[in-house]
């Protein structure tokens, strides 16, 4: 299972629900940071984020790099080549067109993607309007600085 | 952990790769499916073109529900052959996304399995592909499911797979976690 590992608040639920699903199938987590990270610092905390919930889960978790400059066909061979049936990602609140001109690695990667893709709506702050509260498991707590 | 799970499915091939999945997930989570099956549409009158009146909307209409009960009588059979509980709706296609998030709401889906047409993303957006839009709208998680997928997709990754839900489940052995990187090249 692979894990895009983005800079938002609200993608926490995207780290959340792959944590889970891993622990349910006794899947491996291999974690890659998106490419639309503009801050390496935040990219690398949300990373240990991940890595410490998976830890707590019991889930083999490791990180998978060589993305290239073609993100999502670069996830695409990361996920073909440690076997991956399915790449999680979350998606922010913005419209269809919005993403696709901003250039938003989902309408890609659903594209490009050789394996399923798991989307997965931000939660908390960027959860969507009248949307029922979808509380992250435990497994992911905010504001987790412990090493 | 996915306990109903909402299967979109039409008369597209690429639909079968969206039902083989959902009902395979329901199967390693013990849940139950929900189909949602859009009958298609009367196609709309175009201006300035020449109108052939080959079908009426009334004989289209009842030639579409027939080819959505079928369709969804053989998902029914599909789930009732995995052992897994099934229910169904048959809606019109006009408002099709809003149809979904509203019945995965009232059904209380925790998931919506669609296929993928292997359009690139702006054909979606300009065919009128549901992805797009349930990708922005649903408020549970969405799973795109690619036709080319290995078979048993989910499933093939567990060394120690869950049993058919008829047998007793038990939790895979979970090792701890290690320190490894995947480099690709």
């Amino acid at each position: 299972m692979l894990l895009v590992i983005e800079g938002r608040t609200g993608a926490r639920a995207a780290i959340a629900e792959a944590v889970a699903l891993a622990r349910a199938h006794g899947a491996t987590l291999w974690l890659v940071a998106s490419p639309e990270f503009n801050h390496p610092e935040l990219a690398a905390v949300m990373t240990r984020q991940a890595l410490r919930a998976a830890r707590r889960a019991g889930v083999p978790a490791a990180m998978a790099e060589g993305l290239g400059s073609n993100e999502a066909a670069g996830l695409g061979r990361i996920a073909a080549q440690a076997a991956c049936a399915v790449i999680v990602v979350g998606v922010a609140q913005a419209s269809a067109v919005r993403r696709l001109l901003a250039g938003s690695l989902v309408p890609r990667l659903v594209t490009a993607s050789p394996v399923h893709v798991l989307v997965v709506p931000d939660c908390e702050k960027g959860a969507p309007r009248n949307a029922p509260r979808r509380r992250a498991p435990d497994f992911v707590r905010a504001n987790d600085q412990s090493d | 952990m996915y306990k109903r799970i909402m299967i979109i499915m039409d008369d597209h091939k690429a639909s079968q790769a969206a039902l083989a999945e959902g009902l395979r997930v329901a199967e390693v989570h013990g849940g139950e499916v929900v189909f949602f099956i859009a009958m298609q549409r009367f196609p709309p009158a175009v201006a300035e073109a020449p109108y052939v009146d080959a079908v009426s909307m009334r004989e289209f209409e009842n030639a579409a529900r027939a080819d959505a009960d079928s369709l969804l009588a053989t998902a029914t059979a599909a789930a009732d052959r995995a052992g897994i509980m099934s229910h169904g709706i048959v809606a019109d296609e006009s408002d099709e996304v809003e149809r979904i998030v509203e019945a995965a709401r009232r059904r209380r889906c925790d998931l919506i399995v669609v296929a993928s047409e292997g359009r690139n993303a702006l054909m979606r957006l300009l065919t009128g592909s549901v992805i797009p839009g349930l990708i922005t709208a649903s408020p549970v998680p969405v799973l795109v499911c690619k036709p080319q997928a290995p078979a048993k997709a989910i499933e093939r990754e567990s060394a120690t797979s869950e049993p058919p839900r008829t047998a007793r489940r038990r939790r895979p052995d979970r090792p701890g976690s290690e320190e490894r990187v995947l480099r690709s090249h």
